[in-house]
């Protein structure tokens, strides 16, 4: 059907006379293609202390945005003391060796940006003062005792609230069954860790881990490079270094499971919340391009399969996302669906998902029109997505943690377009595996435990708000 | 080390230009050749304060049957036409209490096909349209509100205030009203409550990004000049109806601890003491220093969260206090602290320091939150529809820029009074826990109406 006869097959339908009728308008010319992203051009310089300084210049506006990465974050905490990495950055705000608690609240405030330990965004004339308050609070901390006691209650207090939203166990329950107790990304922080990290802890790991050799500053928008660079070294430059830089990675995960769904019981619930999914390779995979492209056409959002199942042609949920998040080029990503569904339709919900998951991995390769749409939601809209020294500033900071270097994104760029579709077909056939797939489900068991037994999608079991197994 | 800045940065406004159509639609350009992107925003004058009773959630009903075709775009296409171009759009649609905001950020090649869809669906909205697709919104609107409201603690505590403040006439509904209405309301129904708002003369076109003014005003004229002007559209005008203090209990099954909000009428987005009620808010939980944090979480560590701000509407706003209990602090203790500490605001003027503090902030964050071009669209958009002058928000910065400690005791004086709502939220069950049981309360359950409840 054409769409003038659409036209009037809708006016018909409805009985709309008048304005309804409405003028066949002719198209405007076809755009011409947007133009090839480039990512900005960096500018790197290491320090002699070995604080390595990347720099994007643009005077588009009067604004700097700055980030400090330090190397490995929180996968760094020790086993049992998960959390002393928030706190020790928690605490870097709470005075330094020069300005007392109040002091230092006071001399952020009086520069109207919020100037934090892992970075800022200012006006340019404000930033040698934010760099200097971020330099104190990073090479000087205090960590007055007073104040773990504070922040450990506060941090307790917004985890507990975080509770209330049934997303927080579920993604803590899939964690702990993807990657195990042994793993540091199946690890988080509880009441019980917190308990355990002391002064001395976040003091002595501090001194031993936030060094200048382990530190990345980025900065982007109305500077110089050597400006820039010549500030850091006036902030930075009596940091002083102690021994290598770390280079931090997480191990690979553990062997997948049989596919398993994990209910943990929350009462009352008018939605389920599904976590579902498995590991997945590294950013460095030779095919993880055309991973990132199946990724987008099976669950990134309107236009891929699973918003066309389930919220275009069924209503069962608002939305739908399962694609690759990635971490560091050598770490393992988490390959995860997750969608908050209507809790009297789980098991249908579930049912279409699983559907459309062995369909991906068995039945139905990704067409060239998906591909194409897949390329176009990945690579091919990094203007609009990058638009803002903000989003550009993290981008590197990303690029930095995750060790893939300041030319990643070009790369990426020809990767996602490279990528054939059949290629893309078996980058999903690969690494969406249908047989091994942890489904964890947040939800009213009294009304969804038997429909979902009864489905037979696969074996429930009962897990704790840590994902233990319970019966 | 470090002084303390003197001077609040200035903010320049964007530049923009402003065309009226003869249809009344009002073009806002504002260039900026950074980057080959260009973010479009098409602005309704219609929120669920235009619903009345039998109406609610409509407006949002609009909104997503917007996206489900029009003349030249079949349903879906506006998406993916957009997405396969390289375009993106953090929610394609918003709907609030006052206005309905479509935007997208494209390819500044795909301005033109862009403008065109935008135009098509103005043209003559809501009839080319297959009507089974009203059950698809509905499906998703009711998943949307079950996400958003019904499955978080406390979910319908800010319809539930307004209701409070602002009184059971035209209260400032929540925009994902109950789906009541949603789910009776015919096609026809629909259209014959969205249709008169969706004209040109109640709407505003913004761009920002990447063209030539000339031929970008050139194609808005192509493409919207020949849609006809409708009926001249009013909207309701909110004010305050409470009388005295109000002490409600609003309980929650999903809710695991308690919170105390203390809720009073503020102002709407053009009232020149709006300013002034930020500032207050930053006065009383700006940084540590500040009265509220202070007192609660450091002197007397009773809360593990505080935060005074004031919400602005279109022409009523709130200006709340909210509070979570450290542990198991009874709420009636934070109360308290809370009373003794407006009381000395209302006593005694802020320090010129805790002034200056608020107004860089306010100035830093005009500048640094107008990166992003579709948050220029919107902003520009904005003042325009709600204030005449797309420019609003800096001669705002420039007014709060002015303030003196004086002004802000008188307007904590004129608005922190006795009439006010102290909203209890309490797990379901634990009555014991509200602040002060000793004084009477309602109960949100029984006095709010169906179209608040969820």
């Amino acid at each position: 059907m054409n769409r003038l006869t659409q036209v009037a097959f809708a006016v018909a339908t409805l009985g709309f006379g008048g304005p309804a009728v409405a003028q066949a308008r002719p198209k405007p010319p076809s755009p011409k293609p947007a133009p090839a992203y480039a990512f900005p051009k960096v500018q790197t310089q290491t320090l002699p202390n070995g604080l390595v300084v990347h720099v994007i210049e643009d005077h588009a506006l009067p604004l700097v945005a700055v980030r400090a990465v330090i190397e490995g974050g929180s996968l760094v905490d020790p086993a049992g003391k998960e959390g002393l990495f928030t706190l020790d950055t928690l605490l870097l705000r709470d005075g330094t060796t020069r300005l007392s608690g109040d002091a230092l609240a006071d001399a952020i405030s009086d520069l109207g940006a919020s100037v934090a330990p892992s970075g800022f965004t200012t006006v340019t004339d404000q930033l040698e003062r934010s760099l200097a308050i971020m330099g104190d609070m990073l090479m000087h901390p205090a960590f007055p005792a007073e104040a773990l006691d504070r922040r450990r209650t506060g941090l307790l207090a917004s985890l507990q609230r975080s509770e209330g939203q049934p997303g927080t166990p579920a993604n803590r329950i899939w964690s702990a069954v993807v990657f195990g107790p042994d793993h540091p990304l199946g690890r988080v922080a509880s009441p019980t860790t917190l308990a355990s990290i002391t002064i001395d802890d976040i003091s002595r790991f501090h001194a031993e881990h936030v060094r200048p050799q382990n530190v990345t500053l980025v900065m982007v928008g109305d500077i110089v490079p050597a400006s820039a660079m010549a500030l850091a070294m006036k902030v930075f430059s009596g940091w002083q270094r102690s021994g290598e830089r770390v280079v931090v990675n997480a191990p690979p995960a553990p062997a997948p499971k049989p596919t398993t769904i994990y209910l943990f019981d929350r009462p009352g619930l008018s939605q389920s919340t599904i976590y579902l999914g498995q590991a997945g390779p590294g950013r460095s995979a030779a095919d993880a391009y055309a991973l990132e492209v199946a990724s987008f056409v099976f669950g990134g959002q309107s236009g891929s399969r699973l918003w066309a199942q389930l919220r275009d042609r069924r209503p069962l949920t608002y939305g739908i996302t399962h694609v690759t998040f990635w971490r560091g080029a050598n770490d393992p990503s988490r390959i995860l669906g997750f969608s908050n569904v209507d809790a009297a339709k789980t098991d249908s919900a579930l049912i279409v998902w699983m559907n459309e998951l062995k369909e991906l991995a068995t039945g139905r390769a990704p067409t060239e029109q998906e591909v194409a749409f897949g390329r176009s939601v990945t690579a091919g809209n990094l203007a609009a997505r990058l638009e803002t020294f903000d989003s550009i500033a993290n981008q590197l900071a990303r690029m930095t943690s995750d060790h893939v270097g300041m030319s990643y994104l070009d790369g990426y760029v020809r990767g996602v377009y490279a990528a054939t579709p059949a290629e893309v077909g078996r980058a999903a056939a690969h690494y969406f595996d249908p047989a091994h797939t942890a489904i964890v489900i947040v939800g009213d068991r009294k009304r969804i435990e038997a429909p979902l037994r009864e489905a037979n999608i696969a074996p429930v079991v009962i897990v704790d708000a840590n994902g233990k197994v319970l019966q | 080390m470090i002084a303390g800045a003197q001077k609040a940065p200035s903010v320049k406004p964007l530049q923009v230009t402003r065309v009226v159509l003869p249809n009344g639609l009002v073009a806002l350009f504002n260039e900026d050749h950074s980057s080959p992107i260009v973010a479009v925003g098409v602005w309704y004058h219609v929120g669920a304060k235009d619903e009345r009773s039998g109406e609610t959630g409509l407006a949002h009903l609009c909104e997503h049957m917007m996206f489900e075709g029009s003349p030249n775009v079949a349903p879906g296409e506006f998406q993916s036409t957009i997405k396969v171009g390289g375009g993106n759009s953090a929610a394609w649609g918003e709907t609030s209490e006052d206005r309905t905001f479509y935007y997208e950020t494209v390819p500044s090649t795909m301005l033109e096909t862009t403008l065109w869809m935008e135009s098509d669906r103005m043209m003559t909205p809501f009839t080319s349209m297959d009507t089974s697709r009203l059950a698809a919104a509905r499906g998703a609107i009711r998943n949307e509100r079950l996400q958003r409201i019904e499955n978080r603690p406390f979910g319908s505590a800010e319809s539930f205030a307004a209701y409070v403040l602002y009184g059971p006439d035209h209260p400032y509904r929540s925009p994902l009203a109950p789906m009541t209405d949603v789910n009776t309301a015919s096609f026809s129904d629909m259209r014959r409550f969205c249709a008169p708002y969706y004209v040109p003369n109640n709407a505003v076109v913004a761009l920002s990004g990447d063209f030539e003014l000339k031929s970008a005003q050139a194609m808005v004229e192509k493409y919207f000049g020949s849609i006809k002007r409708g009926a001249a559209v009013t909207h309701p005008v909110m004010r305050p109806a409470v009388t005295g203090e109000r002490r409600v209990v609003l309980e929650d099954p999903r809710g695991r601890n308690p919170e105390l909000r203390i809720v009073w009428p503020g102002v709407g987005f053009g009232d020149p003491d709006k300013g002034t009620l930020r500032a207050l808010a930053s006065v009383l939980t700006g940084n540590r220093r500040s009265g509220l944090v202070k007192a609660l979480v450091y002197d007397r560590k009773l809360v593990s969260y505080v935060l005074a701000a004031h919400f602005d509407n279109e022409n009523g706003g709130f200006f709340q206090i909210a509070a979570i209990p450290q542990g198991t602090t009874p709420l009636g203790a934070i109360e308290d602290v809370i009373d003794s500490v407006v009381k000395a605001t209302i006593a005694a003027e802020p320090s010129e320091a805790q002034l200056r503090r608020f107004k860089n902030a306010d100035a830093d964050t005009a500048i640094t939150t107008l990166q992003a071009r579709a948050a220029r669209v919107d902003t520009l958009a904005q003042g325009q529809s709600w204030a005449g002058d797309p420019i609003a928000y800096a001669k705002q910065v420039d007014a709060t820029a002015k303030l003196t400690p004086a002004e802000v005791q008188r307007i904590a004086t004129k608005y922190l009074t006795s009439s006010r709502l102290v909203l209890s939220m309490v797990p379901a069950g634990k009555l014991d826990l509200i602040s002060k049981p000793e004084r009477p309360h309602d109960n949100a359950a029984t006095i709010m109406p169906a179209e608040v409840k969820r």
